[in-house]
């Protein structure tokens, strides 16, 4: 009974919007990269996008010249914005893959338009996050001995600390989405090939496409590589955060040495990653006109993941205070009492209102339904997402133990500048994604549309 | 002009490209591992 109603529910507010065929959703979708002009808005966002990629730069360089002291680190908080914007950065990530890969062994099928840009998005996030830890070692140059490589120093890494294990976590993770985003892509770039109206369209494209003529054979390996990658990304969704999460779990300062840390990261990671996707989605779906694909069932959806791993979020939140309390250890409790009315109480209490109190609008179906309304709820936790990192590197880091070793962390222009820059590297990536490679799978959408007119035929 | 083909030719060249890179390093790193102890 269950399971007519949720078909029942399937077939009323189709993933695909009706009227579309396999021809319109080809050109629909491939003529924004191909026929249509490049539009005003784009070379407006492309070039702020791109100042700030240019800031970053600046911001960079004068941190390789001068050291990391141009930033607010300082003893006792040697982790400042570098770290938070690093975890917030690799969180974000997260729902690529979630979308990308255990959606599609879920069988969620409106994963479908969702799941390219949300890949997009993840390789352009991690590519955000690993410039932080590269330029925090102050020697960035020497980044290759975190590597295990034969080397006549006879130095190796430290394999017991999870900062090792983050380097391992975090490229195995940008390779295996790479990989996955670039095999879901090659059927596209063949239709890209075949569509240029341009010679150089044709080689570039064709290149990209490695021969995909769209035989039997080609769509039987692409399915069976696809699964595959899907298989190998489904552990990374979860072990990526979690390695993360050690880096801090791992240690004994309170405030960090929580057992919760693991599953709490992973939730936030999703949750964070989720409001980015709709942060994007929204903005995009309304300027390319692609409400037909991305349908109000999706953002609806995206809305429920989040509420659901906020609520996850808040759960790890009452359980750092309740541990805090019931450990019985007067430092896990100052640390939480520090939390609530210290100095930077006001980005505590910030961060509950962005993640906490904010998000239950979400249980309202309709401001699940309400675009706007999920535009700016999306943004909040964008917001306190980033708000929590803080909270969990500064507040932990700035009174420990010894009241004599207390500090205080104010993030100079630098910290700010390379923040703001890392935004514009994001930002620019994406602008170029959504100018030159479909944003949404066309091969898969044309798989979504025979779909829904063979359930419509059962129910008639 | 098929133009699918510039999509094998591009494989094929890659393939070799990688195939030599890892054949050259595996024979440089290979020597210093006889001093590392």
């Amino acid at each position: 009974m269950q399971h007519e109603t949720e078909n029942h529910s399937e077939i009323t507010t189709p993933l695909v919007a009706p009227g579309h065929t396999f021809s319109s959703i080809t050109e629909k979708i491939s003529s924004i990269v191909l026929t249509r002009r490049t539009g005003m808005g784009w070379v407006i966002g492309f070039g702020i996008a791109f100042l700030l990629v240019m800031l970053l730069l600046v911001a960079v360089t004068y941190l390789l010249v001068k050291g990391i002291g141009v930033w607010g680190v300082n003893v006792p908080v040697a982790w400042g914005f570098a770290i938070v914007n690093f975890v917030w950065w690799i969180g974000i990530g997260h729902a690529g893959t979630l979308i990308s890969a255990i959606l599609l062994l879920l069988h969620q099928k409106w994963r479908t338009s969702i799941n390219r840009f949300a890949e997009a998005m993840t390789l352009f996030a991690v590519a955000c996050a690993g410039v932080y830890p590269l330029l925090h070692l102050g020697r960035p140059w020497l980044f290759y001995w975190l590597f295990p490589y034969p080397n006549t120093l006879g130095v190796q890494p430290q394999f017991r600390s999870p900062l090792v294990w983050d380097v391992f976590a975090v490229l195995t993770y940008f390779t295996i989405s790479l990989l996955f985003w670039f095999v879901g892509l090659i059927p596209d770039l063949a239709t890209l090939r075949d569509r240029s109206q341009t010679r150089a369209g044709r080689i570039v494209y064709g290149m990209l496409a490695m021969g995909w003529r769209g035989s039997a054979a080609h769509w039987h390996r692409y399915e069976i590589a696809y699964l595959l990658l899907a298989g190998l990304a489904t552990p990374l969704v979860v072990s990526v955060h979690t390695i993360v999460s050690f880096d801090f779990a791992i240690s004994i300062l309170p405030g960090w040495h929580t057992t919760i840390f693991p599953p709490y990261f992973v939730a936030g990671a999703i949750y964070s990653g989720f409001a980015m996707v709709l942060t994007l989605a929204i903005p995009l779906r309304a300027a390319y006109g692609l409400q037909d694909f991305i349908t109000l069932r999706h953002l609806e959806n995206m809305a429920k993941v989040m509420l659901a791993t906020g609520l996850i979020v808040a759960y790890g939140y009452l359980m750092e205070t309740f541990i805090a309390w019931y450990s019985g250890n007067e430092f896990e409790q100052y640390m939480m009492i520090n939390r609530v009315t210290g100095p930077y109480a006001l980005l505590y209490w910030a961060l509950l209102l962005c993640n906490i109190v904010v998000p239950q609008a979400l249980w309202s179906a309709r401001v699940r339904s309400n675009v706007v309304a999920l535009f700016i709820i999306a943004i909040i936790v964008n917001i306190g997402m980033w708000l929590e990192r803080f909270i969990i590197v500064v507040t932990s880091l700035h009174r420990d133990f010894l009241p004599s070793s207390w500090g205080m962390y104010l993030p100079t222009f630098w910290d700010w500048a390379t923040f703001i820059g890392t935004i514009g590297l994001f930002l620019a990536l994406l602008f170029l994604f959504i100018r030159f490679l479909p944003m949404i799978s066309i091969s898969e959408m044309s798989g979504m549309l025979a779909e829904t007119e063979v359930k419509k035929e059962q129910v008639e | 002009m098929e133009y699918w083909s510039v999509g094998v030719k591009a494989k094929t060249i890659l393939r070799a490209l990688v195939a030599k890179k890892l054949f050259r390093a595996h024979y440089s790193i290979t020597p210093s591992l006889q001093y590392s102890n």
